[in-house]
């Protein structure tokens, strides 16, 4: 299978080289160069550029050259989980051994394509293929001439970061020993909680989830030398391919609440399909009159489609591998798990930009776009949503002037609409209970100005500039029974911001470069509790390179937010708890390179972050619908994590055959997700799993090439990673990986 | 809006007619290319497009560095003068005087190597991964740590680029779509319309996830519980939640609020 994959694969690519090679045609003689490279300047004697009268040049020879690389790949997952589970590392490097298809241990062949037909110093085409194997692969091909450029391009890719996911599920084994929920039909009442989610129904059958991306693009562009030298005209072309299956728990809630033991079915999970296809096509016209501005146009038309089965409840529900659970007797069998429509996008953009003489710079740009929904879920159909429709308008205008050589002033607008105009009629908003608003219309105004000096001070560019933000929002709120108030939620309608800032960037002396950029930004109104009220950002950093071949530079970061614009109101009318929101986020980092010979590159880098914030656990007293509404506050719980990254490796040319490389890296993170109530509910159910943030993961390469003679190189790479996670010890694991190479060269 | 249109407008005029006969000026002191090469043999068997292999299309030497040679004697090109040619009828170019980049003071050659790729192997640490993204890394350490988070995108296992996300020629500030449409140029399944939708995902994506990587699963700004918290209060009676709500209900919201993107069916985005 992997063999035919790999056919698959390489057959086209060299049937394309062929064909490429056969139809490399002599380019069109090129343009002229620059006028004012090729005039001599008054007074010197330095020979012109050469092209002696009545001399024919001779035809250019075309040229290639290919480079094949197969590789062989050696793997081994150990100390982590078995086959039946996803392993820590395998999330973003799902490997499959050819002999058995064992997912732990085994080895797997791919190849890398280099291929290049020159012309005259132009490269006519380029084909790239880079393979680790069959779920992780890629290609490319451009092909250029002064006339015309096209290309092409793919790529494969697994993730299976959705298998780590399942290990979150509340039934995971490894939460029973703190009393997690156990799978199948529970009693009532022994477990966490009560009611419909005493008891957590795994319906799955698997715990291995995967998804895999195929991406596939194509395009064709005609240059100006085709459309009256000031036009062109592209054509793109791209999509993709999703294909997979995930985990997906929900609630039935008030479905299959029937008197037959249902009650203790409404919690579930089962193994969802997911098969998506998206394609997209686009064409942009460019336009420059004798250059005297730049316009360019651009539509495109996009659709999506979902091809895997609607679920309805059912119909569809029980698990095959579970027949004898009983299905719940729903009240409403229309009702559909996970629907994702079919969606179709129209984009129209339009940009123009004119440079009055190299002192005045104006760029703007008009697009609008119609999102439209191509079908709908048989819940949708029955309750007369029939239409689903979001446009959106964009505009920006931009000028920059010099007022002298050191001071230019800037200015932007920057408009945006969002509308959305499905047909989410009353009698959804009246029967529904819906506890958040619909966004109906989005209105965004965002504009500055800022002005940039420069001066001779430390070689110093100075750029201050003011900013400010206003976005409204239509908001639906729910009009039935249970249905909460918008004083009972902290969304609000309106963001007002302004905000100041400077950036000064220097270069006191030969090699060093420093910038400071403080910020501040303070909100009269916040729509979102998460947007800042008050804000205080400064960016830090330093660079030198030494004539010698350092290079340093390092920088430290620090944002600090917070809101307490927000608040609830009781349902009595009096005022509730406002929440209250801090964070502080800093990162430094320091980098050295060093090339102590011309043979030897060396770098290092070392990086810390750390995000400290807090909010206010609040609870209401009962539902947020019931008009007897109050909303104590809890305490607070605070989320601190620190990140470590230190990173060590370099190149070295050792011999004219021999080039070596290596690299360390080692990540850290620790911290605390919770404090008070809400890390103690969390870890007397599920331990300390959930409240901290504990791991180590230890990546570690070196590689080496050597070259066996003029066409031939051979390649070796060792790569080991080590995951260790003490807040969740089952995601520890780690893998060998060992790939040799052969590239052979062809010319 | 009126009021801003015209201060923008006004302020437009003022510097054209502020700036009187300020121009550039680039001096031109031609020599053939033989003349370089003489010192610069290195550059002699490189391949450089036939549009660059003219040596003063993008370098005035000054006579010093004709006499002596060395640094800071020749003046290498600056944006405007890769842009000349390059800007023409190239959208993803028009923009670039606005861009972060161009704001950061960087030239084309930044990332361009005009005489040979700036990244010409990829170091073993990051094999997988395209020389697009490595480039970009070598500039920005501190998504390059956050690439390396337990939950990031996988930019360095070569799952997409750098540039899947970014345009390094544009900005936010000549962008012609809304926030989220970065995100949902590859997540379509995300972007509805819903009938019942989750307010925050059709305002900003970024207001739960970190794109770039984050020590919380699935690219979270903070762990769950806490992360839906913020905005949301727990009934601690006559609800689902439980008095007080704990263990597996609290761990994730999401194991029973999985909908949380929204949903075609369940106003409480559950399925």
């Amino acid at each position: 299978m992997k063999l035919k994959t790999s056919l698959v694969l390489t057959l086209p690519a060299l049937t394309l080289i062929a064909a490429s090679l056969q139809a490399a045609e002599p380019a069109p003689a090129a343009p002229a160069t620059p006028a004012a490279s090729t005039e001599a300047a008054p007074g010197s004697d330095a020979p012109a550029a050469e092209t002696a009268a009545g001399e024919t040049p001779a035809e250019p020879e075309t040229t290639w050259l290919a480079t094949i690389t197969p590789r062989l790949f050696l793997f081994d997952y150990f100390d982590g989980v078995g086959e039946d589970r996803t392993q820590f590392l395998e999330r973003y490097d799902y490997r499959e051994s050819l002999s058995g298809s064992d997912t732990r241990s085994g080895w797997y062949a791919d190849l890398d394509l280099d291929i290049t037909v020159s012309k005259e110093d132009c490269d006519l085409f380029v084909l790239e293929r880079r393979g680790f194997g069959e779920h992780n692969h890629r290609g490319s091909a451009r092909y250029c001439t002064d006339a015309l450029s096209a290309y092409g391009n793919y790529s494969h890719y697994r993730s299976a970061t959705g298998g780590i996911d399942y290990l979150y599920r509340p039934s995971e084994p490894a939460l029973l020993d703190y009393g997690g929920v156990t799978g199948g039909v529970g009693g009532g009442g022994s477990g966490l909680g009560g009611g419909f989610v005493n008891t957590f129904n795994d319906l799955s059958g698997t715990a291995l989830y995967s998804i895999d991306r195929t991406t596939y693009g194509a395009g064709l562009k005609l240059k100006p030398s085709v459309l009256g030298g000031w036009a062109t005209a592209a054509v793109d072309y791209s999509g993709y391919q999703r294909d997979g299956n995930k985990f997906a728990p929900f609630l039935l809630d008030r479905l299959g609440t029937q008197g037959d033991g249902s009650g203790q079915q409404r919690w579930r999970g089962i193994n969802l399909a997911v098969d998506e296809r998206m394609n997209r096509i686009g064409l942009t016209l460019t336009a420059s009159p004798q250059k005297r501005f730049e316009l360019a146009y651009e539509v495109s038309y996009e659709e999506f489609k979902n091809n895997a089965p609607e679920l309805q409840m059912q119909r569809d529900i029980t698990d095959p591998a579970s027949p004898s659970l009983p299905v719940p007797n729903n009240t409403d069998p229309l009702a559909s798990l996970f629907y994702v429509a079919d969606t179709s996008l129209v984009t129209h953009g339009i940009r123009f930009s004119k440079n009055f003489d190299n002192r005045v710079l104006v760029n703007a740009g008009y697009g609008i776009s119609w999102l439209e929904q191509d079908s709908f879920s048989a819940y949708e159909t029955a309750s007369g949503h029939n239409k689903g429709k979001i446009s959106t308008d964009n505009a920006y205008l931009t000028v920059n002037g010099r007022v002298s050589p050191d001071l230019s002033l800037e200015g932007y607008i920057k408009y945006y609409d969002h509308d959305n105009d499905s047909s989410f009629g009353d009698a959804l908003i009246s029967t529904t209970t819906l506890v958040a608003p619909r966004i109906d219309h989005i209105n965004s105004m965002d504009y500055g100005v800022s002005a940039n000096w420069g001066a001779a001070f430390l070689k110093s560019g100075f750029i201050a500039g003011w900013r400010h933000l206003d976005r409204e929002r239509d908001l639906t709120w729910g009009t039935a029974g249970q249905n909460i108030d918008p004083l009972q939620s902290l969304y609000r309608e309106d963001t007002v911001s302004d905000e100041v800032f400077l950036k000064w960037t220097a270069r006191p002396a030969q090699g060093w470069t420093t910038s400071v950029t403080p910020a501040y930004l303070w909100s009269d109104k916040t729509g979102l509790v998460v947007e800042p009220e008050e804000a205080f950002t400064l960016k830090t950093k330093a660079s030198y390179a030494s004539p010698d071949g350092w290079m340093a530079s390092g920088f430290y970061d620090y944002k600090d937010r917070k809101n307490s614009n927000n608040a609830f109101t009781n349902g009595d009318g009096t005022p509730g708890s406002a929440q209250n929101l801090e964070g502080t986020l800093q990162s430094a980092g320091l980098s050295l390179t060093h090339m102590p010979r011309d043979n030897i590159n060396v770098f290092t880098n070392l990086y810390w972050m750390q995000d400290d914030a807090s909010a206010y656990l609040i609870s209401s007293t009962v539902q947020r619908w019931d008009p007897a509404v109050s909303f104590p506050l809890v305490n607070d719980s605070n989320y601190k994590v620190d990140s470590y990254v230190f990173n060590l490796g370099g190149d070295w040319d050792a011999t004219e055959k021999v080039n070596l490389s290596a690299s360390y890296t080692y990540t850290r993170s620790k911290g605390d997700t919770a404090s008070n109530t809400v890390y103690d509910q969390l870890v007397v159910a599920t331990g300390t799993v959930d409240s901290m943030i504990d791991n180590t993961l230890h990546s570690f390469a070196v590689g080496g090439d050597y070259l066996l003679g003029e066409r031939s190189t051979v390649k070796l790479n060792y790569i080991y990673d080590r995951y260790k996670d003490d807040a969740y010890d089952l995601l520890s694991g780690g893998v060998h990986t060992l790939a040799l190479g052969w590239a052979y060269t062809l010319q | 809006m009126r009021i801003l249109f015209t201060i923008l407008t006004t302020c437009a005029g003022l510097m054209l007619g502020l700036s009187s006969a300020w121009a550039q000026n680039t001096p031109f002191a031609p020599i053939g290319n033989e003349a370089c090469q003489t010192c610069h043999v290195a550059y002699e068997g490189h391949k450089v497009n036939r549009y660059h292999s003219d040596c003063l299309a993008c370098h005035t030497p000054q006579d010093k560095h004709l006499a002596e040679g060395g640094r800071g004697t020749v003046s290498l090109p600056a944006a405007d003068n890769c842009l000349s040619c390059h800007q023409s009828n190239d959208h993803k170019r028009m923009n670039w005087a606005f861009s972060p980049h161009a704001k950061a003071k960087l030239d084309c050659r930044s990332c361009h190597g005009v005489h040979s790729p700036k990244i010409k192997e990829l170091n073993v640490g990051m094999w997988k991964s395209d020389r697009n993204s490595q480039l970009c890394m070598s500039c920005h350490k501190d998504v390059a740590a956050r690439m390396t988070m337990p939950s990031h995108h996988p930019v360095k296992e070569g799952g997409l680029s750098c540039v899947s996300c970014h345009d390094p020629h544009g900005g936010k500030q000549t962008h012609l779509a809304g926030k989220n449409t970065q995100c949902t140029q590859c997540h379509q399944n995300q972007r509805g319309p819903k009938v019942f939708a989750h307010a925050p995902v059709v305002e900003d994506c970024t207001t739960c996830h970190n794109p770039h990587g984050s020590p919380n699963r699935r690219l979270l700004q903070l762990a769950q519980p806490m992360l839906c918290l913020q905005c949301h209060s727990l009934a601690t009676s006559g609800g689902t939640h439980g008095n007080p709500p704990r263990g597996s209900q609290l761990r994730n919201c999401t194991n029973c609020h999985s909908a949380v993107h929204g949903s075609h069916s369940d106003p409480l985005l559950k399925y």
